[in-house]
Parts: structure tokens; C-alpha cells; sequence
């Protein structure tokens, strides 16, 4: 019998093994996630340790407030913020050279599919200068294609402020594109 | 939603998990043993809109002329006049006008302005829609335990082209800095009258339209910025509405109806008992459209819709801060997780600076023609023994400036 992902995860305070329902129908796409963010290594990590605690953690999940897969996004969310300074690292050196000088491995990837385009280099500067919650909304419903509502049950915060930070997203990239160097010269400082 | 796919672009297709780390992962899951107590970070209140607009002293001038200064309009109008040798003025937030006249209702307030919008005229488009404005952000910055707000102040213009291949680029430019009170100031002058501040312990959501955070601050200044372009916005739908990305055809065809713009803008809302309200959320969402050139006929619905809504208040005539008269409404609404504080060497989720808090969000319309002329938020609950120093409880206000369309190319920076 099938059972939707609310009733699987309540299922599982009962009978734990039914959580695996869960971990089959959203594993691969939670490390989708985290490996375009993050790459493949560190998705292995995120995606692993995102599950661990959405199974120790599911007798708080509640159904009212969000569905599984924009809970099982939040955790993530939560997990790959101990990566924040790898993960920016990269967009700064892709923002900088394309492939020059960037982290090995993911940014490399990256780098090479944007070919050091500028509209790659600018989003990839515009990213790493985006203020954490905004960074947050946009990849969500950009990568992961959550809803706003989704969006919004992830992260924790108010529907009408992942309109908001949508639109502000904008707005605030603006401002950023005359601080790039200072923002490299402070990154190659700190080295 | 076309920088949505230029983002999937470059972060390409995921690579599949290995087959045996889903394995592992599924096994160590399984292991996981009994529940454990686990704090989900709470976002923090992101009252602010789209930024806050100051009109910089355009009036509705001709769009051509208005094009003309484009690039300078950004730094018109001189900084306030020190008064300091340190060159730093403190904030002053006018309030109640003195135009007199009874306040009136909320929905008096609202359908008067509905009326106003419906009467007005129409511009043709052309090739750029501008949206130019100013922000004041109340951020906290100086060193810890002694702490003090500052208003950081920044002109912004959105261009919106209605040729995709114009490209619809948001400028910016910081122009000044003010304390936010005599008591800032005495703090201010304790940290040692500093003019940069390197650590602005405030959170995007509620400050700061222009810098980057997480750590990577830029370093606030009190010296005016050059001129800045982001280029977030690629494609041939610049206006976002609610959930949706439109293109001007798609914003001019909007629904004149109130519940259908109501439909339209919550479309996926879900009620979040412990973070604001449906009313909250389209307190926020409305005034950017009515920025935006929609048709008189849905401005007026935007205003019937606002006039629908339950528990906003009057307010009645007010000056803003920068100057202008008008009439305001308001709405109140309770928050847990309000402002974060940026810690710039850790890159730990950050706490809240006020575990709670309610905020009010202050509408400013213009008298004579329906135009939003300012949005104010202002804390006005804390919990005990926090405090807030900005006059009022201000955190954040924008001025909307006068939108105009032009067929001169744009300022670039």
C-alpha cells in the first residue's frame, strides 16, 4: 500500500524501517542538490548526515506546516551551512578567471561548463556576495525547484519574504559589482 | 524566469550518488537510534520589501529630461549638513504632519487613494521602465557592549527594458550615514568617531540593500559610493509579482479585480502561525507593484485590496523622512527569529538579534495622486529589556521616487 510522505514519515514514529520510503524517494535528489552547490564529496557528507537527522528528528516533522521534501530541503540547508566558506571560495574564483586558480574538483567542473563566460563570472561574483538568505531562496527555487511555499517551510521564514527576498535579490546584486575587487583583495588577504 | 535557468546553467546537472555511498547513507540513517533535540535556525523577519525608496527631488519631470540625469540622479540631493565636526548628522524621523485634517479611516484612506489611482494617466511605454528610490537601513555596528545604530542611506534606481536584450540592471549607490539618535551619537563618539565600520552586526533581511554579509562584509562607509549596477536580471520578465516573474505584456494584462490580484499574489501561500499573516505578506508585496506600470485600473484594485484587509490601522497625515507629506496606514504583526547579527568569522547560522518582536509596516500615500510616497518598518513590541534606539523603533524605510519610462540607454556605472 502506498502511503504519501506525511503518512510515511508518521508511519515511522511507529515503525521505523518505513522511513526508508523517504530516504528512497528524495536521497537522490537532496545530494542532487548539495553536489551542484557543493559537489559530489561534500554531498555524499550533506546528504547523509540531512537523512540521519530527518530520521532522528522526525517526530517533530509536522504536516501542517510543510511537506516532507521542503523539510528534508531545511535540514539540508542546515547541514551544507558548515561549508559555507568552500562553497564561496568557489564562486569568488570563478567570479575572478573562470578555471585560474580555483579549488580543484567542483569549481573546475563548474568553471569549465560556463567556459569563464561573463554572465557566468557575474553570476558566479553576484552568488558569493549575495547575503546568505537571499543566496538561500534563489538556489532553492532555482536548483532545487521548490515553490515559494516550499521555499518558505525550508528556511523558516515567512511566505511573503521569499518574494521579498526574490525581489531583493535583485536590488542588492546591484551594488555589488563596484565592491568585487575590494571583496577579492580582502579574500586574497585572508589567503 | 530566465536568470532562474542562467543559474541552472552554470551549476549544470548533478552528478548521481555512488550507488554504495545511498547505501551507507540509508544504513547509517537506519542506525540513527532515538530522537535527538535539534534547533532548526528561524530566518529572520524579512519585512523589507524590495528596499525603500527617498525621492530625490524629481518631481514627474518629462521622461527625457529625467533620462538625461539618470546617472547622477542617484547622488542628487546634498547629504544632510553636518552639524559635527566628525561629519555625521544624527536621524530625524518627522512623523505626524502638520497639514492637519482628521485622520479618517483605514479603508477611507485606501478607497480615496484607489479613486485617485483609477483617474490617472496612462504613459505609453518605452524602452526602459525606471523605478528610482532611496533606502535608509538601521543596521548596529561598533564594538561589543557598546553598541549603537547607524542609517545607512542609499540611492537606487531598477531599470526594467522592455527589450530582452537591453538587459534590466538595478543601480545602486551609497550616499551617506547618519546615527540614529543623540545616544548613537555619544557611542559613536566613544568608538572614536569612526567613519567606516568593518562589522555591521545586522542581517540582510532587515538592513542593507547594497552590502554583502556573511562574513564578507563591505566595509559600511559614510563617504558616498560610486555608482554600481547589479545584473541579476536577465530575460524578458523584470517585474516580479508575487510568484511570478512577468513580462510588461503579462503585467499590463494583470486582472483589475481585488481577489484575483489577492489570488494572484498569495498564490501558495500557507498560513505560518508563528510568522506573520496573509495581511503582512501583502502589506509587503503591494507597494512594488504599485511601482511598477501596471494599468490605473489595477493600481486601484491593489488599493481595494489593501482597503480589504483586516487590522490595518490609520494613521493618518504624516511627513516622511524625507520630507513629504502624505496619509499612512499601517499593520502590526508578531515575529519569532527578528534581525540576525552577522558574526564575520564564523560561518555559523546566525542568531536572531531579537528572539521575538512585532513590527509595524507603515504605508505613506501621496495625497494628491494615489502614488505610494514611503514605507516605514518600525519595531514596536521587543521582548523585555531589549531596545531599539531609532527614533519610533525605525529599522528600515524606502522613499519611492517618481517611476518614469525613457528611450535613453542606461547609466552604466
Amino acid at each position: 500500500m502506498w502511503h504519501d510522505d506525511a503518512q510515511q514519515v508518521e508511519l515511522s514514529l511507529r515503525e521505523p524501517e518505513c522511513f526508508g520510503a523517504v530516504f528512497d524517494r528524495y536521497f537522490r535528489e537532496i545530494h542532487g542538490y548539495v553536489a551542484r552547490r557543493l559537489g559530489r564529496d561534500a554531498a555524499d557528507d550533506v546528504a547523509a548526515e540531512t537523512f540521519l537527522t530527518a530520521f532522528r528528528s522526525r517526530r517533530r516533522f509536522d504536516a501542517s506546516r510543510g511537506t516532507v521534501r521542503a523539510w528534508l530541503y531545511g535540514i539540508a540547508t542546515n547541514h551544507m551551512s558548515t561549508y559555507h566558506r568552500q562553497e564561496m571560495r568557489a564562486y569568488r574564483g570563478l567570479a575572478r578567471a573562470g578555471s585560474q586558480g580555483v579549488e580543484e574538483g567542483h569549481a573546475d567542473r563548474v568553471a569549465e561548463r560556463v567556459d569563464a563566460g561573463v554572465v557566468g563570472r557575474e553570476l558566479a561574483g553576484a552568488l558569493a556576495k549575495l547575503p546568505r538568505g537571499d543566496r538561500e531562496v534563489l538556489l532553492l527555487i532555482a536548483l532545487g525547484g521548490l515553490s515559494h511555499a516550499d521555499v518558505a517551510v525550508a528556511l523558516g521564514i515567512p511566505y511573503g519574504t521569499v518574494g521579498s527576498r526574490l525581489n531583493r535579490v535583485r536590488k542588492k546584486l546591484r551594488g555589488l559589482a563596484s565592491v568585487a575587487g575590494e571583496i577579492e583583495r580582502e579574500d586574497s588577504g585572508r589567503g | 524566469m530566465d536568470e532562474l535557468q542562467l543559474i541552472r546553467d552554470l551549476f549544470g546537472a548533478p552528478p548521481p550518488p555512488d550507488p554504495d555511498v545511498a547505501a551507507a547513507a540509508k544504513a547509517r540513517m537506519s542506525a540513527g537510534g532515538p530522537a535527538v533535540r535539534r534547533r532548526f535556525a528561524r530566518a529572520p523577519l524579512a519585512a523589507r520589501p524590495k528596499g525603500l525608496l527617498l525621492r530625490l527631488g524629481i518631481p514627474a519631470v518629462a521622461a527625457a529630461a529625467a533620462a538625461a540625469v539618470a546617472a547622477a540622479l542617484l547622488v542628487q540631493g546634498a547629504p544632510p549638513v553636518s552639524q559635527e565636526g566628525g561629519g555625521i548628522t544624527v536621524f530625524q524621523l518627522p512623523g505626524a504632519a502638520a497639514i492637519g485634517g482628521p485622520a479618517g479611516s483605514a479603508r477611507g484612506i485606501l478607497l480615496t487613494a484607489a479613486r485617485m489611482a483609477a483617474k490617472a494617466a496612462q504613459a505609453a511605454p518605452e524602452r526602459y521602465y525606471v523605478t528610482p528610490g532611496t533606502v535608509g537601513n538601521v543596521v548596529r555596528v561598533g564594538p561589543p557592549g557598546d553598541r549603537y545604530l547607524v542609517v545607512e542611506v542609499v540611492g537606487t534606481q531598477d531599470w526594467a527594458a522592455t527589450n530582452p536584450r537591453d538587459g534590466s540592471p538595478q543601480l545602486s549607490q551609497a550616499r551617506y550615514v547618519q546615527v540614529a539618535s543623540p545616544a548613537d551619537r555619544a557611542a559613536w563618539r566613544r568608538d572614536g568617531s569612526p567613519r567606516v565600520w568593518k562589522h555591521v552586526g545586522q542581517e540582510t533581511s532587515l538592513a542593507d540593500p547594497v552590502a554583502a554579509t556573511d562574513g564578507w562584509l563591505r566595509p559600511l562607509s559614510a563617504a558616498p559610493g560610486k555608482l554600481a549596477a547589479g545584473s541579476a536580471v536577465y530575460g524578458a520578465q523584470p517585474f516580479i509579482v508575487g510568484n511570478r516573474f512577468l513580462s510588461l505584456r503579462e503585467l499590463l494584462a494583470l486582472p483589475a479585480d481585488p481577489g484575483k490580484l489577492r489570488a494572484l499574489l498569495l498564490a501558495g501561500w500557507s498560513a505560518d502561525g508563528s510568522v506573520g499573516t496573509a495581511t503582512s505578506d501583502l502589506f509587503q508585496m503591494v507597494p512594488s507593484v504599485l511601482e511598477m506600470p501596471v494599468t490605473p485600473a489595477v493600481r486601484s484594485a491593489l488599493y481595494k485590496l489593501l482597503a480589504s484587509l483586516p487590522g490595518v490601522q490609520s494613521i493618518g497625515p504624516v511627513t516622511d523622512v524625507a520630507g513629504q507629506q502624505g496619509v499612512a496606514v499601517a499593520y502590526t504583526a508578531r515575529y519569532s527569529g527578528c534581525g540576525r547579527q552577522i558574526n564575520p568569522t564564523s560561518s555559523a547560522n546566525p542568531a536572531p538579534l531579537f528572539p521575538s518582536c512585532a513590527v509595524q509596516q507603515v504605508l505613506i500615500i501621496g495625497p494628491d495622486n494615489g502614488m505610494p510616497l514611503a514605507e516605514e518598518l518600525r519595531y514596536t513590541r521587543l521582548p523585555a529589556g531589549q531596545h531599539w534606539s531609532a527614533p519610533d523603533g525605525l529599522f528600515s524605510y524606502e522613499i519611492f521616487g517618481t517611476p518614469y519610462w525613457t528611450n535613453h540607454d542606461r547609466p552604466l556605472p
